[in-house]
């Protein structure tokens, strides 16, 4: 943590003092979770000694403190991850203060946290909050989806709409497989691991949302400010990056027919592509390296339920690439040529049996026009309130390993958790 | 009150149902009130005391082995509007895996819910689907709609007889779900002074009897005849769910805006503290 950081949680923690009383009760929860995952298939990269893609046990414990005029949180693991090899780790994954001010109108909630919106199952184009997709991979429960990110949070409210900011100072990416316990696709020729944009207050991130409940939905306006998530740029000499990107986009979530609907577009303007008609100008000018062009990607989901205790979820995603035709003329030769327009559908079925204690979930990926697929099966059961189980797996089918899904062909896995609340 | 009667109690309630039900009929029936009348004063009485309300939950859910769970939350009230929309937040403290999830409802009878729920560890505010009124609420033997309360004009009512059961007067109404729906046929025990619902008894298409609700116990609280204690029990699956409740308020001035995504996300304490 830089002195900026310090500063700001100075501020904070002042201003905090009137909001969490100091007899304020701590409540303690938490959870002992041991999970082992192993590679079902075949892999050029993995030899016998690294067959586990999940080997760990954590604990988590969870603190709050509530005030009269608001909280303080804390959710941390300790983790012996024997995969990764490196001894037992604290893994923070959320610290934050939490309080109400300017007469009720303002919320604030400052340190690391979680952050979500936007409507999607599973896809997400207008949160561009940071995802750890490793654990997404090898069976992790699903919190552990949202990698924690250090931000200041506020939610402006009394207006015709609400206003959420978040403000993250130092840019904060995905977590993705690093080839540790997930082989992946990495295009030739790169020169080194991805780089990150300069720790400063100008890289840091910004994201806004404006919502309303209209009728019986939900419709929202979304910004953003900062990078790439995932380092999808290579710059002249070979080595990847996170290029600069802003992010328009709506929203709208309501019911009809009997479920819910929701619909969710976002224009991702990637400001360092390179414009066409500067080169046009220019003959002789090559670009170097690779950025992204620019996307529009948009989404449709419906939601309902088939029986008692069974739901069905369908979505549509799509992508649309601008300038397709210099992105196809300028692709090295032989390199993977992406479609203009990209479709992903995906489906869900959650059942539960007896009584709830038992889950039968399912979610797919199928993508038809890049030909991969991602299947995820989950089936855990509790045995009373402080116990739970569950096996699982995921199977991954590409034709072409430069395919979102594709390259995870050599990953197939089962895993299975046993978890203690306490 | 229907929970000082053991198990020698109920039946002995249920030969003196039939008894006098097969002796009163007739003459009774032509002077009692309507049977819808009846269910909607019931209905208002047990899920639309006051204009709003707030209760520390406790549910316990036991199986055929005897093996106990434990779900407990908090929850608040508002009706905008007398046996129609009502407004629900429930936010829950156990078990440890759900604490902190907030689950809310907008309630129309003449529509489906809307509802919401909040999983913190993700940060997110997720819509779910609300045509599922059969659904188990928590994993316990009611379901959402018998947490919320089924409309009375879901059903056609007919009082079958009027009976003393332990010394306590009943109306005795059976009801028949207008449509297609998880149970063919109710009875439903009101209680003359208290114009509670004091026992229902649901059967099924083949007129199996499925499952039994209890107002197990009844206290008078700032001024309203309120269900402290009540259970669900399923004959077929021997699990039954009793429902504590505790803390009772009633027009605490529980606002419209409380019930919003915002504060589904960060409760104040005022609201959850239990």
């Amino acid at each position: 943590m830089n002195s900026r950081h310090l500063t700001i949680g100075s501020i904070l923690a002042l201003s905090a003092l009137g909001a969490i009383p100091a007899s304020a009760q701590v409540d303690w929860h938490g959870f002992v979770e041991t999970g082992y995952g192993a590679r079902t298939a075949e892999s050029a990269r993995f030899d016998d000694t690294k067959e586990y893609t999940l080997n760990e046990t954590r604990v988590q414990f969870r603190a709050s403190a509530y005030g009269d005029q608001g909280e303080i949180f804390v959710r941390m693991d300790v983790l012996g991850d024997q995969v990764a090899d490196d001894g037992v780790k604290l893994d923070l994954r959320e610290g934050f203060l939490r309080f109400t001010t300017l007469g009720d109108h303002l919320d604030v909630k400052a340190g690391r946290q979680a952050l979500t919106w936007g409507t999607g199952d599973l896809i997400f184009i207008n949160d561009l909050f940071p995802k750890d997709w490793v654990s997404f991979f090898i069976g992790r429960e699903d919190q552990y989806l949202k990698a924690p990110v250090d931000a200041v949070r506020l939610g402006l409210f009394g207006l015709p709409f609400d206003l959420d900011v978040a403000l993250v100072p130092e840019f904060t990416p995905d977590r993705l497989p690093t080839g540790e316990r997930l082989s992946f696709y990495m295009p030739e020729g790169l020169a080194g691991p991805p780089v990150l944009p300069e720790d400063q207050i100008e890289n840091g991130e910004v994201a806004v949302r404006l919502s309303r409940y209209v009728g019986n939905m939900t419709i929202a306006l979304y910004g953003y400010h900062g990078f790439y998530k995932t380092p999808v740029a290579v710059d002249g000499v070979g080595m990847p990056f996170h290029p600069r990107l802003r992010v328009y986009g709506a929203s709208a979530r309501g019911a009809s027919l009997g479920g819910v609907f929701w619909l969710e577009g976002g224009w991702y303007d990637s400001r360092d592509a390179p414009d066409p008609d500067a080169f046009e100008a220019h003959p002789g000018k090559v670009p170097m390296g690779f950025v992204p062009n620019s996307t529009g990607r948009y989404l449709a989901g419906f939601e309902r339920q088939l029986a008692d205790d069974f739901n069905a979820t369908v979505q549509y995603y799509g992508e649309w690439m601008q300038n397709h035709d210099d992105y196809a003329a300028n692709l090295p030769a032989g390199a993977y040529e992406q479609d203009e327009f990209r479709s992903l559908f995906t489906l869900r079925l959650e059942k539960w049996l007896h009584y709830q204690t038992i889950r039968l979930s399912f979610f797919g990926f199928w993508s038809p026009t890049d030909e991969d697929t991602h299947l995820r099966g989950l089936v855990s059961y509790k045995v009373s309130d402080e116990i739970e189980v569950a096996i699982g797996a995921n199977v991954f089918e590409g034709n072409n390993v430069e395919t979102q899904f594709g390259q995870f062909d050599e990953n197939d896995n089962v895993f299975t958790r046993l978890r203690y609340s306490f | 009150m229907l929970r000082r009667k053991s198990g020698l109690g109920i039946a002995t309630m249920m030969v003196a149902g039939v008894l006098l039900g097969a002796l009163a009929s007739g003459e009774v029936r032509a002077e009692a009130p309507a049977a819808e009348e009846l269910m909607k004063q019931a209905h208002m009485n047990l899920y639309y005391a006051g204009d709003d309300g707030r209760a520390v939950v406790n549910m316990t859910l036991t199986d055929k082995r005897g093996k106990t769970r434990l779900r407990s939350f908090v929850m608040l009230r508002l009706d905008i509007e007398d046996g129609g929309e009502q407004k629900y937040f429930t936010y829950f403290t156990e078990p440890s895996d759900v604490r902190r999830t907030g689950f809310m409802v907008w309630k129309d009878p003449n529509e489906d819910d809307s509802r919401w729920i909040y999983i913190p560890a993700l940060d997110l505010v997720k819509r779910i689907s609300a045509n599922d009124k059969g659904s188990s609420f928590v994993g316990s033997d009611f379901s959402y709609e018998d947490v919320s309360g089924r409309h009375w004009n879901d059903d056609t009512h007919i009082l079958l007889r009027e009976e003393e059961v332990d010394g306590q007067p009943y109306y005795v109404i059976e009801s028949t779900p207008k449509k297609k729906d998880s149970f063919a046929k109710k009875i439903t025990w009101i209680h003359k002074d208290r114009m509670l619902p004091e026992k229902e008894e649901y059967y099924d298409k083949k007129d199996r009897l499925e499952r039994v609700f209890r107002a197990e116990e009844i206290q008078e609280i700032d001024g309203f005849q309120t269900v402290t204690l009540r259970s669900m029990t399923n004959i077929r699956k021997e699990h039954s769910t009793s429902v504590e409740f505790t803390n009772i308020e009633y027009n605490i001035g529980i606002e419209d805006g409380l019930f919003t995504e915002r504060y589904l996300k960060a409760p104040p304490k005022k609201m959850i503290e239990n």
